[in-house]
């Protein structure tokens, strides 16, 4: 059974200019023991599923599905507490800025030490229990990458470098034990060696604790390195998912292959200093979002028949909507 | 190829703030470190963090002083005075920051930017600067009507145009970059990729930048230079350095950014 399973999702933000759909009718399961990769640019709505998932919308955000589960259970239908207790104990969630989500009156060892859950501390006298904090927090700050943990737990979140920061969020995330784990955009920034750090980190932790893991990013050389299937949104439609050596050798949307020939890592073919193959225009904005197949405009093979929105289609696990899909035998 | 900056003995210290009971001490020392650039070549620098990337990128374009160590550039000054000599020489190094989203005025509109940038530097007349502002505004890919914009009204790929046009106005010869792509996507990424060549192309600019994103520097640098501990530790044609690092700074990085480039099934790099 699909540990996260997301259909449909219809996201809709009031504005002056009306209800503007975010999200359209997007679509995303995560398997057990699965790294699923969630591409897309800024704008097409990635953080905004984190935040569906998480329960963290704004009042002016609209939110409807026909599945958004949790191991099968509505997290819709439940109250805040259910919810919050899956939030607590089985997802964990690392924000896009370390830097703004940490608390900056509090240094970092406190606030790591404080998440500690209570059934880990175990019983003693307040010292006993702080100590075993204390001893927590160390061990995940060393298996984080983290190796001068005094200096890092003494400092406050200004102090520290981002890509600790990243670092330390993601051990603050693992703190509870979690099944799944959603990284927003956790390698920003870094060099390639600190990048490289992160990534081994999460596929050991696939593999040795069983860890799911929705990779949120951009960067498609992080992701083919690590993950095992992977999305791709466009202005809040899902255009493409599928497992990621057949999305790479073949892929079937427009917009993914695009995507795919933006980074010239997977070109080792290309010349060096020759122009990079680019999609025109740039991605419109949400007051201004095309009907239909958002890639409209952009797109090359789009006809009169895009601008209705393409249903789902399938090829074995390999979903695409699109209707004129690449590598296609029909004319 | 003719040399057109060359750096030698660069050095440069910044101090950390005194705090009280503490002895004041240095926090980051930069060089000694030469470095030339030649004419129409692109140069990456590469380095971990606090490496001295970007003080080194400042310090070429002038915004940081050197404390020791000379900056020359090798191109024939049309003024003779000394004074006008030296101001010629620091608009020929024009730098991109990081974040063009934060380095342009929120307050001014595009033509105010550029119109900045002209007022201060040359004593051109109104219509000469419009004229020149349209000109760039048309080589970055922009339209005319831009110049009525304000930042915030434009996209990430569109105010990194912006940025671009800010640099080129006053026909520099070197463009000093310090993670130009950074906080671009994919495709608004190589579309910037794609202005910059051809830029090089057509103007024949020195481009010197700085970037973590191996992949783009194996596709755009001619040479390439890695940083580490505010020395220059290693520098040569990116070609070489990719394929025989040898430095151990350099192996490690370019054997990270090798790791996550995926191998098909035949052995072969996946393209």
């Amino acid at each position: 059974m699909a540990l996260l399973d997301i259909k449909n999702l219809t996201l809709e933000i009031d504005t002056d200019a009306g209800w503007i759909k975010a999200l359209d009718k997007a679509n995303l399961t995560v398997k057990e023991n699965e790294i699923q990769a969630l591409v897309g640019e800024s704008g097409s709505g990635k953080s905004l599923i984190i935040r569906a998932i998480s329960g963290g919308l704004r009042q002016q955000m609209r939110l409807t599905a026909d599945r958004l589960t949790w191991r099968g259970k509505n997290l819709l239908a439940m109250n805040g507490e259910e919810r919050r207790e899956i939030m607590r104990r089985d997802i964990a969630v690392v924000y896009q800025d370390p830097l703004s989500t940490l608390d900056p009156t509090v240094p970092l060892g406190e606030q790591l030490e404080e998440s500690v859950p209570y059934e880990f501390v175990g019983e003693g006298w307040f010292w006993q229990k702080r100590a075993v904090r204390r001893k927590i927090a160390i061990q995940l700050l060393h298996k984080v990458g983290i190796k001068d943990h005094a200096a890092t737990m003494r400092s406050y979140p200004h102090q520290i470098t981002t890509d600790i920061g990243q670092k330390f969020m993601i051990a603050m995330a693992l703190v509870s034990q979690p099944t799944l784990l959603i990284a927003d955009d956790p390698t920003r920034g870094m060099e390639a060696t600190t990048k490289t750090q992160i990534l081994k980190l999460f596929k050991r932790l696939n593999q040795t604790k069983g860890l799911s893991i929705l990779f949120v990013s951009h960067d498609l050389l992080a992701i083919s390195s690590m993950a095992d299937s992977m999305t791709v949104l466009y202005c809040g439609q899902t255009v493409e998912s599928g497992p990621i050596h057949r999305l790479q050798k073949r892929p079937l949307h427009p917009y993914t292959k695009a995507l795919l020939e933006s980074a010239p890592s997977f070109r080792i073919d290309l010349a060096p200093k020759s122009p990079l193959a680019t999609l025109p225009g740039t991605i419109p904005t949400l007051q201004h979002l095309p009907i239909g197949c958002r890639l409209g405009p952009r797109c090359e093979r789009a006809q009169k028949t895009c601008v209705q929105a393409p249903e789902i289609r399938r090829v074995h696990d390999h979903q695409y909507s699109c209707h004129f899909p690449l590598h296609s035998k029909r004319k | 190829m003719t040399t057109i900056l060359s750096a030698q003995g660069l050095t440069y210290l910044s101090e950390a703030p005194r705090r009280f009971g503490h002895r004041k001490h240095e926090a980051f020392k930069l060089g000694p470190l030469d470095l030339t650039i030649e004419k129409a070549e692109t140069v990456a620098i590469i380095g971990g963090n606090r490496s001295g990337k970007s003080v080194l990128a400042r310090l070429l374009c002038g915004a940081l002083q050197a404390h020791s160590g000379e900056i020359l550039f090798h191109q024939d000054s049309p003024h003779s005075n000394s004074v006008a000599n030296q101001q010629w020489q620091k608009q020929q190094v024009r730098m991109i920051f990081q974040r063009s989203s934060e380095s342009l005025n929120p307050a001014l509109t595009i033509g105010g930017i550029l119109q900045e940038t002209l007022k201060l530097n040359t004593d051109s007349t109104m219509p000469q600067r419009e004229e020149k502002i349209a000109v760039v505004l048309s080589q970055v890919g922009l339209l005319r009507e831009h110049y009525f914009f304000y930042p915030h009204m434009l996209s990430d790929g569109q105010q990194q145009r912006v940025a671009m046009a800010r640099a080129l106005i006053l026909n520099p010869s070197v463009i000093v970059a310090d993670e130009p792509f950074a906080a671009l996507d994919p495709s608004v990424r190589s579309q910037t990729v794609n202005l910059i060549l051809q830029l090089q192309r057509d103007l024949g600019l020195s481009f010197v930048f700085i970037s973590h994103n191996l992949g783009i520097v194996r596709h755009i640098a001619d040479r390439m230079v890695v940083m580490n501990e505010g020395q220059i530790i290693e520098a040569g044609r990116t070609d070489t350095l990719f394929r025989w690092p040898k430095h151990e700074v350099t192996q490690r990085l370019i054997s990270a950014h090798q790791s996550l480039i995926p191998v098909s099934k035949d052995g072969k790099r996946f393209i």
